[in-house]
């Protein structure tokens, strides 16, 4: 959470519901799974989970980034946008 | 110091009564790391930092728990029953319930502000440190701010209620990310 907002620039403030809502949905659409395996122990904290994206995942993740990059170039094609580059 | 800790035990309590609110398979997966999160992030944005940061801490917390409760509750009626039986769902379920809820947690959340303003304000130190006044004077501003949240949750229980459609506004507000 605190590195979303700090890569953000205190743009996006994820909450504990909204961050776990999340994990909820892309667990049972099978985005994201919840992982057996725990990391060395001096580099372990007992009260985390630890997720892996699936392939099914890694695809959504391509297909979203693409979609919000078409996105933002229609966005910026615009004449508006252009306009405002421009001043 | 010894209030503060009490501040901070009691938002952390309060907390874990709020997350009795969500769907019981999600509270039961995700709340202990949902109530560590906010253990983690209430010393680190709120505690001890002035009444301004922990207004805006509870506002910003209360929010999000608003926002994911729809959600999440959206989620576990929506995929067998349908929107419009959601939508019944919450109309009829929830009035009274969610009336009574509100004073409660209004009650609680006045005496967690309370107790944190009197660290700031001499006025509220003044107040708390006269016991005889102090619960007066707790019980009437929560009393102001239940029937207030009260009035709220039944307009917008009449509004669901009235409309009975997804392009209610309120609705919206909430189930539309």
């Amino acid at each position: 959470m605190q590195r979303v907002r700090a890569r953000s620039a205190g743009a996006v403030r994820l909450g504990p519901g909204t961050l776990y809502g999340a994990l909820s949905r892309m667990l049972k659409e099978g985005l994201i799974v919840e992982l057996e395996d725990r990391p060395d122990p001096e580099m372990d904290d007992a009260r985390r989970r630890y997720y892996r994206s699936t392939d099914r995942g890694n695809r959504a993740l391509a297909a979203e980034a693409k979609r919000l990059g078409d996105l933002a170039r229609l966005a910026h094609a615009t004449r508006a946008v252009r306009e405002l580059k421009q001043a | 110091m010894a209030d503060r800790e009490f501040t901070g035990k009691a938002s952390e309590r309060f907390y874990e009564c709020l997350l009795l609110l969500y769907p019981p398979g999600f509270r039961l997966f995700f709340g202990p790391d949902m109530a560590q999160v906010f253990r983690d992030a209430y010393p680190r944005e709120a505690h001890g930092k002035g009444f301004r940061r922990y207004l805006a801490f509870w506002f910003w917390t209360f929010r999000d728990l608003v926002r994911s409760l729809f959600h999440e509750w959206g989620q576990t009626l929506l995929p067998a029953e349908g929107i419009d039986a959601f939508i019944q769902t919450l109309t009829d379920s929830t009035a009274v319930p969610l009336g009574i809820i509100s004073i409660v947690l209004v009650q609680g959340y006045v005496y967690a502000v309370l107790t944190e303003f009197s660290q700031d304000v001499a006025w509220a130190a003044s107040v708390s440190s006269n016991p005889g006044v102090s619960n007066t004077d707790i019980f009437v501003v929560a009393a102001i701010a239940a029937c207030s949240l009260g009035m709220i949750s039944a307009m917008a229980a009449w509004a669901i209620a009235r409309n009975n459609r997804l392009n209610n506004p309120i609705i919206k507000l909430f189930l539309v990310p």
